[in-house]
């Protein structure tokens, strides 16, 4: 299917009618839509959902633009239009969707929307409208439930490979739809043809039928359990495998928990440790901190004393003790005599008064070198007190980065799950699953002999039919259902495996390409998308590439079937569709984004992608050379140059 | 002197023990918990150093009513006696509030030990800077400090300021370098 | 069942018939039991006939 053209009128922002030609190119097949932020990127991939299937995902359910609506008179009615062009199958075909909303005063409100099918006659002239149902014809063209991988927006980009309902998508893309209902028809007309047959007349027929009847009977029983065993099995498969998980993801916990145990005690220690720096600052502050502080005081006294020393001399080292030995003797050191009573003897004494014990200049001497002292030892305290301060801000702040560290442990702990209920879960994931396993091998055993047991009595009726013409009519019918049935089961058969392993192939190619990692990926029989490592966490680029790579390998897989032999009998080739993306490089990084650029185009026939200009300029140098049509999506500005939301127009 | 127990009371007696670690069996009436020196000798000796630095003198005040004592055995006194007395010279000498000559300072400070009025006058003014210098540090410390960090980074900033000003004198003062710091 | 000779022409054109049937089904939706008619009496039509 090729998507041509696109026309909106008055559907939401886009005020009146605009329209996109899509590039439908060969080599050029992409068209980019380039918008600023919040420019209806998103709107445009709406409105194909909206005109394909009716779908209104948005959250103001008024599809009519808000500009036309306010301009409204009572009773008035503006119409919202979208028309699609389309080529599909070599037909080109107009589908359109309308909406009539009339205005009540205060609002507007919609009408049921209508939709209608033209398609162009071959003779390029006359457009002619189908008139039977349209949800039908849409379906043939584009099945809804596969419109959600073609018509992507970035949000939904990382849900995709991993969707349930892929299955049953996939084996509709790839025919296979075909195949296994024709298979399931095919044994119920096995099963009605058998059960027509009559034995009535006959006993032994009659008896071999009753036990015939039993033994599908129980075979059904058994084939029912073992569906819900099945079910079970594979319950349970995933519990153990959640739970080895979750078990090996412990083990780091555990080491966790050590940590913190040893943070602890680290923590403990630490805050001893600081207590003890305080402790000590405390001490060295005190002890000869007079010391420190006098030292100023102390240059002044020191000169004070050097000057006075000289002037209150008066005799060098003369002493009180020198003075009385010369009282004693009576002669002073001259030669004078002192007699008792004299003026000499007087001025003796009153020198004598005047000295100290000691002379005035040791005293200095001694306070002097005492300061000495007290000044050499002031030298250290500064050094020690800057020391006991660093080691004190050093344990402080080594407390800190474990306390923050104690407390990311604790976070990270939180979510942590008791390591003893995580293996009892397991143990009993692994029991039940033996349990079901072994189940499961009985029933199947059941069913083997059920089935030869129900083969035997068939051959007995088929000897007792074969006598009864009626009987021998219907068991030819049957011989030819079930050789019609064995033939669609093989075709079947290796049709799936080969486009499941194809499918495979082509996805890790893509895979491989876009991601420059080591990821090998795995498709299960339901179609997930499984990586071969399981277990670490995803991040959005990678889930948004595993998509492309699942998506495009899908589209180039459909590409192939249909370019294959056409000769082969009953071909039953699936179609083409184009990709058309909301955002596609949005969470995505550069290296990615690069990646994805050069696979894109080569992927579907047609690619459109609606994206934002920062996330375009990496992958526009890129892509260049394949862009067929660009188109900008601008909002209209109003007198001062200001953007209005409501109003957008695509040039 | 420095050889009998001592004994101070009212609000200077609070500010000494807001001031000091206290033994076991005192009585704490100080309301923060981080007490800057170890021991009340040693604030004895360094507090009016601080006076003198700042030639702040202060009296008992007569309004003040507090009950509130706090002091000193013999003992220790008579432990540090030489510091004690190193210190008591020192005020003596740079004291400039008595109206001395240097010669009348020099012999009050070396001589008069036996005297007993200069004795007690000397005392008297020791105290006057123990007093003005225990309301400095109250002041500094437990007026402005909260958490322990504050009494940390306080007890370090005091220390290097005055470190700094010292070597002030000592360094040429440079504009530029001033401007750039 | 295996041991009946069948026509190869016959069972040809049941196949295709059948593969016809099922892809217009795909859109159409009829239900199961309407398809397994249809198909059974295609069958009866072909077996029993000359053609």
């Amino acid at each position: 299917m090729l998507i041509k053209r696109l026309i909106l009128k008055n559907f939401r922002q886009y005020i009146g009618e605009q329209k996109i030609d899509f590039s439908t190119d060969r080599e050029k097949n992409v068209t980019v839509l380039i918008g600023v932020n919040t420019s209806g990127k998103t709107t445009l991939i709406r409105a194909f959902e909206w005109i394909l299937y009716n779908k209104n995902d948005f959250d103001d359910k008024n599809l009519l633009n808000k500009n036309v609506a306010d301009g409204m008179q009572m009773g008035e009615t503006q119409a919202v239009r979208g028309n699609l062009i389309i080529e599909h199958e070599g037909v080109e075909y107009e589908i359109i969707r309308e909406q009539i909303y009339t205005c009540t005063g205060s609002n507007v409100r919609p009408s049921v929307s209508k939709a209608y099918i033209n398609y162009l006659q071959p003779d390029g002239q006359t457009r002619t409208q189908i008139g039977s149902d349209f949800d039908t014809n849409i379906e043939r063209i584009l099945p809804r439930a596969l419109s959600s991988y073609f018509f992507f927006g970035g949000e939904r980009v990382g849900a995709i490979s991993s969707r349930e309902d892929i299955e049953a998508s996939v084996k509709g893309l790839m025919g296979l739809d075909v195949l296994s209902n024709a298979m399931s028809h095919l044994r119920t007309v096995i099963n009605k043809l058998k059960k027509s047959m009559d034995f009535s007349g006959d006993e032994n027929a009659n008896r071999a039928q009753k036990k015939l009847d039993g033994a599908t009977k129980q075979l059904q029983e058994c084939e029912d359990e073992l569906e819900t065993v099945s079910g079970q099995v594979e319950y349970y498969q995933e519990e153990k495998e959640k739970y080895a998980a979750l078990l090996r993801a412990n083990e780091e916990t555990a080491a966790a928990q050590h940590r913190r145990e040893q943070l602890d005690d680290v923590i403990k220690n630490l805050e001893t440790r600081i207590e003890k720096d305080k402790k000590e600052l405390i001490s060295a502050f005190s002890r000869n901190s007079f010391a420190f502080f006098s030292l100023p005081l102390l240059k002044s006294a020191v000169q004070m004393l050097n000057e006075a020393s000289d002037d209150t001399e008066s005799v060098p080292e003369m002493t009180a003790a020198s003075i009385d030995y010369i009282l004693r003797r009576h002669r002073c050191i001259c030669g004078t005599l002192i007699s008792d009573g004299s003026a000499a003897e007087q001025n003796l004494l009153q020198e004598k008064a005047k000295q100290p014990p000691e002379s005035i200049g040791s005293l200095v001497r001694r306070y002097r070198e005492q300061a000495m002292e007290y000044i050499s030892s002031s030298d250290d305290y500064y050094d020690i007190i800057e020391d006991k301060f660093s080691t004190l801000r050093n344990d402080q702040r080594e407390l800190g980065f474990r306390i923050d560290e104690r407390s990311a442990l604790d976070e990270s702990l939180k979510g942590a799950k008791d390591v003893a209920f995580l293996e009892r879960q397991y143990q009993n994931a692994e029991t039940r699953l033996k349990e079901f396993e072994q189940n499961k091998t009985t029933l199947l055993q059941s069913i083997g002999s059920c089935k030869k047991d129900i083969a035997n009595y068939e051959k007995a009726l088929e000897s007792y039919g074969k006598a009864n013409e009626k009987n021998a009519r219907i068991a030819l019918n049957v011989a030819y259902a079930q050789a019609t049935f064995d033939w669609v089961a093989e075709a079947y058969k290796s049709r799936e495996s080969s486009v499941r392993s194809r499918l495979e192939k082509k996805v890790n190619a893509n895979f491989s390409r876009m991601y420059h990692g080591n990821r090998t990926i795995a498709i299960d029989e339901k179609y997930r998308v499984k990586y071969l490592d399981v277990t670490t966490e995803e991040s959005d680029g990678l889930k948004a590439v595993k998509s492309f790579a699942f998506v495009s390998g899908l589209v180039d897989l459909a590409k192939e079937a249909l370019t294959s032999d056409k000769s082969r009998e009953a071909d039953m080739g699936p179609q083409y569709y184009p990709l058309v993306m909301d955002a596609p490089f949005s969470n995505v990084d550069e290296t990615h984004i690069r990646n994805i650029s050069q696979i894109l185009p080569a992927s579907a026939e047609q690619v459109i992608i609606a994206v934002m200009q920062k996330d375009w300029e990496p992958a526009s140098e890129i892509m260049a050379p394949v862009v067929g049509k660009s188109y900008q999506i601008e909002k209209q500005l109003d007198q001062d140059g200001e953007e209005i939301d409501t109003i957008s127009y695509i040039r | 002197m420095f050889d009998k127990d001592m004994q101070i009371r009212g609000k200077y007696a609070t500010y000494w023990k807001a001031l000091t670690q206290l033994p076991g069996n005192a009585n704490d009436t100080s309301s923060n918990t981080f007490k800057v020196f170890e021991n009340y000798i040693y604030v004895y000796m360094v507090a009016p150093i601080i006076g003198l630095l700042h030639g702040k003198r202060a009296q008992y005040d007569p309004a003040d009513d507090s009950k509130d004592t706090a002091g000193m055995l013999a003992e220790i006194q008579i432990k540090n006696a030489a510091k004690l007395k190193y210190i008591y010279r020192l005020i003596i000498l740079t004291d400039d509030s008595q109206g001395l000559t240097n010669e009348e300072k020099i012999n009050w400070a070396f001589r008069e030990d036996d005297n007993e009025d200069s004795v007690k006058r000397g005392m008297e003014l020791y105290t006057s800077y123990f007093f003005g210098g225990l309301e400095i540090l109250y002041n500094e410390f437990v007026n402005e400090c909260i958490t322990d960090d504050d009494y940390v980074r306080k007890m370090y900033e005091i220390v290097s300021e005055f470190k700094d000003e010292q070597n002030i004198d000592d360094l040429t003062v440079d504009v530029e370098a001033l401007l750039r710091s | 069942m295996s041991d009946q000779v069948l026509d190869k022409r016959k069972l040809n054109m049941i196949k295709v018939k059948v593969i016809e049937i099922e892809k217009n089904n795909i859109i159409k939706k009829d239900p199961n039991d309407t398809i397994a008619e249809t198909i059974r009496k295609y069958i009866e039509k072909v077996v029993d006939g000359k053609c």
